[in-house]
């Protein structure tokens, strides 16, 4: 991870490094299946291959195997991409009838956060409550965060939204995986702003090509 | 007119074709609108990199007529991109493509004085995407 100036370095020391785990693709989705409900992790991708690698094998085990609902929102490619990629690439899934079901929801996600003035909670909580009606355990967001730079130089937005998210979502069938390029990250923040979002995530993964 | 006082037709150079610069975080969209085109005749210099295409258009930006960018790319999107372009080249012809829906009134919002000669729709036909260059540069030899 670069950081923009040598103080910024500094800084980064002197984090604690704990919770930030650097992995390839396998270690990354082994840490990503035993996430339990509740968690609410940063996830740095180095490229849109991996991504797909990474969603296409989480999603499936989250659908098929954690009785899950799974919403994802794509930012650099688009809905209809992540469809095909789910049908086709090693994943198999039946997505017509997992949309269908509504158990898996696919929003671009410069609609899901920008599209209403309320942004995406609303939607999650409103998930939250019909998984427990459909006998589901619980939702997981797969979210590309890339949609807060599309507007130019508002990393502060970034900032204060990941803020207004809590650590952990305690008592909530909730888990959150925030999905960051890792240009984005390393050339878009600066370093105290990556130390900021390290701090509000419970957990860190960097998937290393 | 020739030492010789014969008109000479003037044959152009290598340093006298206008280049197109364009810009897309995916390599197989550099490689087909670049095939494409210069099939047509026109000089490509591809990046999939906007910070490195910048830099590059920063140090020979007299060399291009025509920039061809994406709009979601990590990094620098299309929109800061062209920002920063037509900063350094007002002048210069500007086209914008996108594989998600572009909302026009958005884009006014987000880049309210700069013009935008074309956008692409991707994915776009052949015949489209070279009728849309041909307008922003009528001919190869320029």
């Amino acid at each position: 991870m670069v950081s923009k100036t040598s103080k910024d370095s500094k800084e980064k020391e002197h984090i604690t490094f704990k919770n930030i785990r650097q992995g390839k693709i396998e270690d990354i989705l082994n840490e990503l299946t035993k996430t339990d409900l509740g968690a609410h992790y940063l996830v740095i991708y180095p490229d849109l291959v991996t991504l797909r690698e990474l969603y296409s094998h989480y999603i499936k085990t989250a659908l098929y195997d954690k009785n899950e609902i799974v919403i994802v929102l794509p930012f650099y490619e688009t809905a209809d991409t992540v469809r095909k990629i789910l049908t086709e690439d090693g994943a198999n899934i039946d997505v017509r009838k997992y949309e269908r079901e509504q158990s898996l929801v696919i929003i671009d996600s410069l609609k899901g956060y920008f599209g209403s003035q309320e942004g995406l909670m609303p939607f999650v909580r409103q998930s939250v409550d019909y998984a427990k009606t459909a006998g589901k355990s619980g939702v997981v967001v797969f979210a590309d965060l890339g949609s807060f730079f599309y507007y130019g130089t508002t990393e502060g937005l970034i900032l204060e939204y990941e803020k207004s998210l809590p650590l952990i979502y305690d008592g909530m069938n909730l888990k959150g995986f925030c999905l960051y390029h890792e240009k984005d990250f390393s050339a878009r923040l600066t370093g105290h702003q990556q130390n900021e979002l390290w701090k509000h995530h419970g957990k860190s993964l960097i998937v290393i090509p | 007119m020739s030492s010789l006082g014969i008109q000479l037709e003037k044959i152009p150079t290598s340093s006298s074709l206008k280049s197109i610069l364009v810009v897309d975080d995916d390599h197989d969209i550099v490689g087909l609108i670049r095939r494409l085109l210069e099939r047509h005749g026109y000089n490509i210099v591809g990046f999939t990199d906007p910070i490195a295409a910048l830099k590059h258009f920063e140090l020979d930006k007299k060399r291009f007529g025509l920039v061809i960018s994406d709009i979601r790319m990590p990094q620098m999107n299309g929109y800061e991109l062209v920002k920063r372009v037509k900063t350094l080249k007002p002048e210069m012809k500007v086209i914008l493509m996108s594989a998600f829906e572009i909302n026009r009134e958005e884009f006014s919002k987000v880049l309210p004085s700069v013009k935008i000669d074309a956008f692409i729709s991707k994915p776009a036909s052949r015949k489209q995407v070279i009728h849309l260059v041909q307008t922003c540069m009528p001919t190869a030899l320029k």
